[in-house]
Order: C-alpha cells, then sequence, then structure tokens
C-alpha cells in the first residue's frame, strides 16, 4: 500500500509538473513528509517513473507476486506478465527495480539467466526446461525502469508436473539468484495453440508465435521464434542458431479452410525475432500452417499448403 | 434482325398510361380508380407491385421468392438501373439483392410506375444505363372528390394468398389527405404438379399517408410518410430466408404552382429514408453454419426541379444530392469456436449531387426532339477501419476514399405523319460502381456458386444507346417496331480468381468486379393491336434480345424470344381475356456466369372482372385463373431455376365510396 500511495504521489507530482515548468520548488503536494530527494541518479526522473507506472498498471499488466524478492533490504524485484499469469505458448515477462527508501524505480539493472524448469511428476519422472528469449532488454526506452524478456512454455501445471522459474538480478557487478519458485502455467483456451516442435535429424526446435492476441482482421505483422533444445534438455533452450524461412498458409477450418492471398513468410531478423506479414480476412479462428525451410531452401519441416505443421490463433 | 421483325407477327399487349407522347417514356397505372381501370380483367388492386412492373413492356423480373422480384429493364439488372421512390433515392439493404427497393411499397401507394427505357432518365436518375423506373406516389390531392374510401380483398388459391386494403382521402381546395394500410399474406405456393415450394411464404404489412396544404394560392406543402414491414419472407432460390425487412420512407416538399415567366412550376423536396433488412437461415434444414447476415440503408437527400413550358419547348431543370450509407455484416457461428465476424459493405458512406436538363421540342406538329442530359459527382469513403482493412488483403495500397464523375446525354428525334410515328435516339452515358461492385466483401451468389469481392479500382461504366421505332397505328390496327441497341466498355463484371479462396463452404471460387473491354447488348421487338370489331381486342408482343461479350461469350439473364398475346372481349360492364405467355428455351446461356438452361414454356391465363353499382357504392369485381394447364416450367430468370406457380385461382373484390 505504501509504494502505492508513494507511486501515486509521484504520479500526482509529475502530472503537476508537466504542465506547469518544471521547478526548483520540489516539495511534493501531500507528500506527508516523504522526502524525495531532489535528484536520484540510481532512479528514473519524474516523467519516466510517470511512464513506468503508467504502463505497470495499466491494467493489461499483472504482477506474478509470487517472483517478487527483496534485494539487500534496500530494492525490491517485481515480474509482471499479461494480467499477472502465465500461460503455454510465449508470454512476455517484464521486471522492475524500486529502491525502497523512495520507490522511486531504478534504472540500471539486468535480469539474466531466467530458468524455468518442468518436473514431471508421476510415471515419468524427469525435468526439462522450455524456450527462453535472450536477456531480457529494456523495454521501452522512454522509461528505462522496465525490462522485457520472454518465455514460452511448452506445456501447463498441472497433475503431470510443475514449474518452477528461477532468475538473477544483477546490479552494478553484484548478482542476487531468484531460486526455484513455483508458478503457474496455464493452459491456452482451446483452440489456441501458439507453440509447435519439429525435428531436424536429432535436433528438435520449438516455434513460438510471439504475437497471437495481437492479430486483427486485415494486415497483420506476424513474429515467432525459433529455439533449439540443447544437450541438456534442462537448461532453456535458446534461440537457434539456424537461419530459417518459414512460409505461412492461413486457413480457417470453420470456413472449409478459406485461406487468404498476400502472405508473406517469416524470416530472421537482426533482433533474433522471426518476422512476415499475415492477411486474416475475418474473425475466427485461423490456423497457420507452416513450412520451415532451411537457408537453402531445402524444406525441413512442414508442407506447402495444409501443412500439418500450424498455429492456431482466435481473433 | 429487321427481317425478324417483319416476319414475327405480334400484337402490342401494354396497358400504358397516356403519356405516350415520348417513345422512351412508358407507364402503368398501378392505383386506378375502381371502375376506371384500363382492363377490369386482371388482378387489379390485389396485384403486387411486382405485377404490375411486368406490365411495362421492357421489364421482367428475377424471381428468387414469391416475394421482392427485382426488376430488369432492357435486360440489365439493379446495377444499370435508377429506383426512384416520386424522385427520392432509396437503396436497397440486402447484399445478396433480396430487397430491390419495390419491396418497400405496396400498390396503394403508388398511382403509377414511370419507366423510361435507356439513357434517357428522369430527372433524379443516375446510373440509369438501362432505364430509371419512378414510383409515382398516389397522392389524392386539391379539390378532388370531398371524401372517398376504398377497400379491397384478395384471395388466390395457390398458397393461400390474401390481400387486403383499406384506405381514405379527403380533399378540399386547401388541403387534402390520403392514408390507407394493405396487408398480404401468402403461405408456400405450389409449382405445376402440385410440388410444394418450400420457403415460399411471405406476410406484409404497409401503412401509408399523405398530406398537402395550399398556404396559398399556388404555394404547396406536401408530405408523404410510408411504413412497410415484411416478415417470415422465405425466398426458395437462395440458402437463407428473411426474418424482417422494413423500410421507412419519408418526405416533404414545397411547390409552387403557376408561376410568371419561364418556369412555371418549381418544386423542392426533402427526403429521408431508412431500410433494415435482416436475413434468417434458422428453419432451413443441413445448415452448416448458421450466420446473422444484417443490412442497413439510410438516405437523406433533395431535389429541386423547375419545369415550364415556354412556347415549343417542354423544359425541366434538377439539382439533386443525396447521402446514403450502406452498413452489412456477417456473423457465423460455427458448432463450436469462436463466431467468425467480417462486414460485406463496410460501412459506406456515399455522398452525391447531380444537375440535369430535359428539354422535349415540338418543332412542328410532326416533329419532335427531345434533349436530355445529367452531370453528377460521387464520393464514397468507407467508414468502418475493420471493413478498409480488410479490403486491404485483397487490395493493399488501396485508398480508403474515391470520387467520381459521371453523366449521361440522351438525344432522340420523331417524325409523326397520320398514323404513323418514326423514332431514334442516342445517347452516351456512365455510370458509377454500386457498392457491391466496388467494396462488397464475400457476397456468396448462389446463382454461379462464387463468393463475389468488390474492386476499389473500378473504373467508370460507359455506354453508348442507339435506338429506333416505326409505329402505325389505323382504326382497327396497331404495329409498332423497336429496336434498342446498348454497347458499353468498361463493362462491370465478376472474374473468377484462382488465387483467391472462398468464403462459402462448397463455393466453387471467388469472382473479383472488373472492367470487361466491350459487351453489348440488343432488344428488339414488334407489338400491335387489332380491334376486328367493337369490344373485341387481340394485343401481342414478341421481343428478342441478345446480350455478348466482345469474346462471344453471353451475357446472363438476356431473355430469350418471348411472346405474350390477349384476348380481350368486353361486353358492356363484362370483361373478360384469356392469353398466353411463351417463352422458347434459354438455350444460348451464359455459362460463365452460372447460367444453365431452361426448357420452353407456354402458359394460360384467363381473367373476367365485372364492375357495377350497389346504392352508392362502385365495385369491381374480378376472378380468374393463372397456368391454367398446370404446367410445371421456370423461366431464364428464375433464380436457380426455381419453379413458377402452378394454376392458380383468384378473386378479388374492390369497393370505393
Amino acid at each position: 500500500m505504501k509504494h502505492i500511495f508513494i507511486k501515486a504521489s509521484l504520479l500526482v507530482f509529475a502530472a503537476l509538473t508537466f504542465s506547469a515548468c518544471s521547478g526548483d520548488d520540489d516539495n511534493g503536494p501531500e507528500s506527508s513528509g516523504i522526502n524525495i530527494p531532489e535528484i536520484d541518479d540510481e532512479c528514473c526522473n519524474e516523467e519516466e517513473t510517470f511512464l513506468a507506472y503508467t504502463f505497470l498498471t495499466n491494467g493489461f499488466v499483472g504482477e506474478i507476486e509470487s517472483l517478487r524478492e527483496q534485494v539487500d533490504g534496500k530494492y525490491e524485484l517485481r515480474v509482471y506478465s499479461a494480467a499477472g499469469k502465465l500461460h503455454v505458448g510465449y508470454n512476455d515477462l517484464y521486471f522492475s527495480l524500486t529502491k525502497l527508501s523512495n520507490g522511486g524505480y531504478v534504472r540500471d539493472f539486468d535480469i539474466t539467466d531466467i530458468t524455468p524448469l518442468m518436473t514431471m511428476t508421476g510415471g515419468m519422472s524427469m525435468q526439462h526446461s522450455t524456450p527462453i528469449g535472450p536477456n531480457a532488454v529494456v523495454h521501452d526506452k522512454t522509461f528505462p525502469a522496465v525490462r522485457r524478456a520472454w518465455v514460452s512454455f511448452l506445456m501447463s501445471s498441472g497433475d503431470n508436473g510443475y514449474w518452477d522459474l528461477a532468475y538473477t538480478l544483477e546490479k552494478e557487478g553484484s548478482k542476487w539468484r531468484k531460486e526455484d519458485t513455483r508458478i503457474v502455467v496455464d493452459p491456452l483456451a482451446e483452440p489456441r495453440v501458439w507453440i509447435k516442435s519439429f525435428k531436424v535429424g536429432n535436433d528438435t526446435f520449438y516455434l513460438s508465435l510471439a504475437n497471437a492476441s495481437d492479430f486483427r482482421t486485415g494486415n497483420n505483422v506476424i513474429k515467432a521464434y525459433v529455439s533449439k533444445v540443447g544437450t541438456d534438455r534442462k537448461q532453456p533452450y535458446l534461440l537457434a542458431p539456424e537461419r530459417f524461412t518459414i512460409d505461412i498458409y492461413p486457413t480457417m477450418p470453420d470456413m472449409g479452410n478459406h485461406s487468404s492471398p498476400g502472405n508473406e513468410a517469416l524470416t530472421l531478423q537482426p533482433d533474433g525475432s522471426y518476422e512476415g506479414r499475415l492477411n486474416l480476412s475475418m474473425t475466427g479462428t485461423w490456423d497457420i500452417h507452416l513450412h520451415v525451410k532451411d537457408a537453402e531452401g531445402n524444406s525441413v519441416a512442414g508442407e506447402e499448403g495444409l501443412s500439418e505443421l500450424f498455429w492456431t490463433v482466435v481473433i | 434482325m429487321f427481317t425478324l421483325l417483319l416476319l414475327a407477327g405480334g400484337l402490342r399487349f401494354a396497358p400504358t398510361d397516356t403519356l405516350t407522347k415520348e417513345t422512351a417514356i412508358e407507364e402503368v397505372v398501378v392505383s386506378a380508380p375502381v371502375g376506371e381501370g384500363q382492363t377490369f380483367a386482371d388482378k387489379g388492386r390485389a396485384k403486387s407491385i411486382d405485377e404490375h412492373l411486368l406490365g411495362l413492356s421492357k421489364v421482367d423480373v428475377v424471381r428468387r421468392g414469391s416475394y421482392a422480384w427485382e426488376p430488369i429493364v432492357n435486360n440489365m439488372q439493379t446495377e444499370r438501373l435508377s429506383l426512384t421512390i416520386d424522385g427520392m433515392k432509396i437503396f436497397y439493404a440486402c447484399t445478396d439483392k433480396m430487397d430491390p427497393v419495390t419491396s418497400y411499397v405496396e400498390s396503394g401507394n403508388l398511382r403509377r410506375i414511370s419507366l423510361n427505357s435507356g439513357l434517357d432518365g428522369n430527372p433524379q436518375a443516375t446510373g440509369n444505363i438501362g432505364g430509371s423506373i419512378d414510383l409515382k406516389l398516389r397522392r389524392v390531392g386539391f379539390d378532388q372528390k370531398p371524401s372517398e374510401y376504398n377497400a379491397s380483398a384478395g384471395y388466390e388459391s395457390n398458397g393461400n394468398v390474401q390481400v387486403y386494403g383499406l384506405d381514405a382521402a379527403f380533399s378540399t381546395h386547401r388541403f387534402y389527405t390520403n392514408f390507407g394500410t394493405f396487408y398480404r399474406h401468402a403461405n408456400d405456393y405450389k409449382a405445376g404438379g402440385s410440388t410444394r415450394v418450400r420457403f415460399s411464404q411471405f406476410q406484409k404489412v404497409n401503412a401509408f399517408a399523405n398530406a398537402g396544404w395550399q398556404i396559398a394560392e399556388g404555394h404547396v406543402l406536401e408530405g408523404t410518410v410510408i411504413y412497410d414491414v415484411a416478415t417470415d419472407i422465405g425466398y426458395p432460390a437462395l440458402t437463407m430466408d428473411v426474418k424482417d425487412a422494413r423500410g421507412f420512407i419519408s418526405s416533404v416538399s414545397y411547390r409552387r404552382e403557376q408561376m410568371q415567366g419561364f418556369f412555371g412550376r418549381w418544386e423542392t423536396k426533402l427526403y429521408y429514408n431508412r431500410i433494415t433488412h435482416d436475413m434468417d437461415d434458422t428453419h432451413r434444414p443441413d445448415v452448416k453454419v448458421h450466420m446473422d447476415m444484417p443490412g442497413r440503408s439510410r438516405t437523406a437527400g433533395l431535389y429541386s426541379l423547375l419545369s415550364g413550358s415556354p412556347g415549343r419547348h417542354n423544359l425541366q431543370l434538377n439539382f439533386d444530392a443525396y447521402c446514403n450509407n450502406l452498413f452489412a455484416d456477417m456473423t457465423m457461428y460455427p458448432r463450436v469456436g469462436k463466431p467468425m465476424y467480417m462486414l460485406t459493405w463496410p460501412d459506406v458512406g456515399t455522398f452525391e449531387t447531380g444537375l440535369s436538363a430535359t428539354d422535349d421540342i415540338e418543332i412542328t406538329a410532326r416533329h419532335h426532339v427531345r434533349l436530355s442530359g445529367k452531370l453528377s459527382w460521387q464520393t464514397r469513403r468507407i467508414g468502418s477501419d475493420e471493413g478498409f482493412d480488410a479490403l486491404g488483403i485483397y487490395f493493399p495500397g488501396m485508398k480508403r476514399q474515391g470520387s467520381s464523375l459521371t453523366g449521361r446525354i440522351a438525344a432522340s428525334y420523331a417524325y409523326e405523319v397520320g398514323g404513323l410515328r418514326l423514332a431514334c435516339g442516342t445517347g452516351y452515358g456512365t455510370r458509377a460502381p454500386t457498392v457491391t461492385e466496388q467494396y462488397g466483401y464475400f457476397l456468396n451468389n448462389i446463382f454461379d456458386q462464387y463468393d463475389y469481392i468488390g474492386n476499389p479500382r473500378l473504373r467508370n461504366e460507359k455506354a453508348v444507346e442507339a435506338n429506333l421505332s416505326a409505329g402505325w397505328k389505323g382504326s382497327s390496327l396497331e404495329l409498332k417496331a423497336e429496336a434498342d441497341a446498348f454497347f458499353f466498355t468498361d463493362y462491370i463484371a465478376g472474374r473468377p480468381e484462382t488465387r483467391l479462396s472462398p468464403m462459402t463452404i462448397g463455393a466453387e471460387g471467388v469472382k473479383v468486379y472488373q472492367n470487361l473491354n466491350h459487351t453489348r447488348i440488343v432488344n428488339t421487338s414488334l407489338s400491335g393491336a387489332w380491334t376486328p370489331i367493337e369490344g373485341l381486342r387481340l394485343d401481342g408482343r414478341i421481343s428478342y434480345s441478345y446480350g455478348a461479350e466482345s469474346s462471344g461469350r453471353r451475357l446472363p439473364l438476356i431473355a430469350p424470344l418471348t411472346f405474350a398475346g390477349t384476348l380481350h372481349y368486353r361486353f358492356r360492364k363484362l370483361e373478360t381475356q384469356f392469353g398466353v405467355r411463351t417463352q422458347t428455351a434459354n438455350s444460348h446461356c451464359a455459362w460463365a456466369y452460372g447460367e444453365t438452361p431452361t426448357a420452353g414454356y407456354a402458359v394460360w391465363h384467363l381473367g373476367a372482372g365485372y364492375t357495377f353499382h350497389v346504392r352508392k357504392v362502385q365495385t369491381d369485381l374480378r376472378a380468374g385463373i393463372e397456368n391454367l394447364f398446370d404446367k410445371d416450367y421456370s423461366t431464364y430468370s428464375d433464380w436457380n431455376h426455381i419453379p413458377q406457380k402452378g394454376r392458380n385461382f383468384y378473386v378479388n373484390l374492390s369497393l370505393q365510396i
């Protein structure tokens, strides 16, 4: 509650200073005696704070409270995801570090070694990880308070197993490890499928569809990641070093496999993602059939047309 | 062609009104006073608008059921016609053309239907390459009978059709009003051979009111309201029916009469109409995916018409403008899974304004010239982001708004001497694509089983018309030969696009509207009337039409050789008629458009009418049999070859005080 109050005060304060000139008179209105330092280099300025606060409280993201961590009694790290939940397939994770003394958002920190781990219970006792993105990046340069990373879960928590997540906070050369913490991964609502796998030789790859929730009727950017399972299945599956091209063929299973024209294959982008263009001619359930080719153009998974390798999205 | 005209002996069958001055204009009276119709032997006041339209010689209809037939003029459908109600623009709201605007009025609302053939349109008409139909409202007017009451009832055995109408009219020198209500109900009809045609029922209620007030001598204010509700309408030719189709039509106008100077009459009218149309497939068996398909059409507009007859001229100058909004969407409900949604008319707003002029010049008693022209500017915009984005898939980079200039010009000349009348005319005109042709989105056409997508990059369609007619009127014989040819460039038609995938389950593919290089439509007819003795008259009309693309490929819905003939006999207040309508097989059909052959047929009808007084009540009693021999047949324009009605007995009674 205290943090919220402080943030709310900051918000009011920031709002006031937007409309007025940024003056020297820093005694925040109704600051309840809390001393907000004039300049705290470690923390974001007022505008950045306002933007970060707005982003983290806009109702879209919610905190995964089990992953909250106090560091050295000075900071608190919070982890957010869409609605504070995790589901099978691609999930964005957001991290923010607040300074306990003044509630300010810390600018410089890194999140590394995100390690999701599934422990299978019952008959087949084993452990494996799942695709993750590279280290966390600044989510939005206009408010460098929030880091973003992603995890794409292969399966949901349930009777067959449970998920743990660990991560490392790095700040000014120091590291703190948040050890394995139980998280809940929900199944995706039927008939959605946002993660698929294929094999090339002995290698297993995962195709994670990254922006399934953004699709609308019309022309869309489609974004995905290709991850490769390493020798140790307990280690996170990192982005595949291979370069693929992924042809897409969207169809509507409920409408006799009606399709749309003008779709563009997903190709590797400088940031390691794959991007293409996806045309959806109406709302409803769409199967995005995939045909994966290697750098030489050889088919390695799926096929032309109604490939058995497909994601399913609902718009 | 002329050999054919000369060989084909035929007689005229056209209950036209008085306005026969111009070759191009033909009228049919809808609401004649009881006892004063042109013929007593037809269905009279119980006739539907569609049946009245068929009384115009150049009009045929596309039937998708027993209700709401789509007019065809000169073998052209709605896209190439102008349809107005008393000069008011009104646009149908169904993407599948289930509701031509003629379905939103009733016979009781109208005084007559006026048709201008070809490019010589009425002043408010735009896009009228094939012709323009104006439905003239039935206003009682000033200085008529102080009060008049009408009642009519009709029954038809086939389909248990019931028709009831009631109206009243009051008139003084300063004020008039007339109002009434109409009800129609039909069950499924039976085709020849007593096969029931499922989903051919309908029900309709209509109410109208007109009022006029002469504020001062020559200054007239008038108003009209029509409310029309049709429910539970079956369309046996389609896969869907209609739950509810309603139209609200309203206008107010101000008119100056007997003005001094060049123009004697000036009328300005403001109008608004709204149509809501909701399709329904819930009564159909084997529906794979249930759909909701509502459509909405709203139009507001005005026109201002100056008319005058200075010297030998008969001038009309008209300014008009309207705004129309068309919105239609479709929600499909799979048995499992999320409903699918799309906009089939993406909230399209159209603004159009135009100036027109018409002059009938009587150079001498023998030489007549008629000139008409109109220039219009139109702009159209897609209102819905979602609809715009969806079309953008098919037309990347398309613009959201577009405008175009269209126009028409027509000239005709007539020479009259004795009973002979020779006339020729020509015209050039363009039309902008319709909303369906421009922005329609996956509109399934059951005729050819294709899904249609509009094309925002269409050019305007252009046409040149040439017509000729020769008529002779003797003491007992009338003969008339007519020919009318239309040569199109950039003719708009759907063409298969094999790269696209259809949406409708089971569809053959997708067609996209495109401009075809050249097409032509030629219509010829020979008609006549023979009155050998007083009271006996033989009418007949034979017509032949041809329509093809430059490749030789035939156009669809072009009538094959058709003959209609009627023998009338009148004895005092009793009139009887016996007639036939026959068509040869439609074998040269337009395969590329999904048309398949129909067999030839001949159907006979018989009717009688008697008019009499019971004290002050003028009474009309009419009875007859349609399809006398219960022939099982369908015509070239019966959508999906749905059968026509089998034998049908009707009886109608009209009373007037």
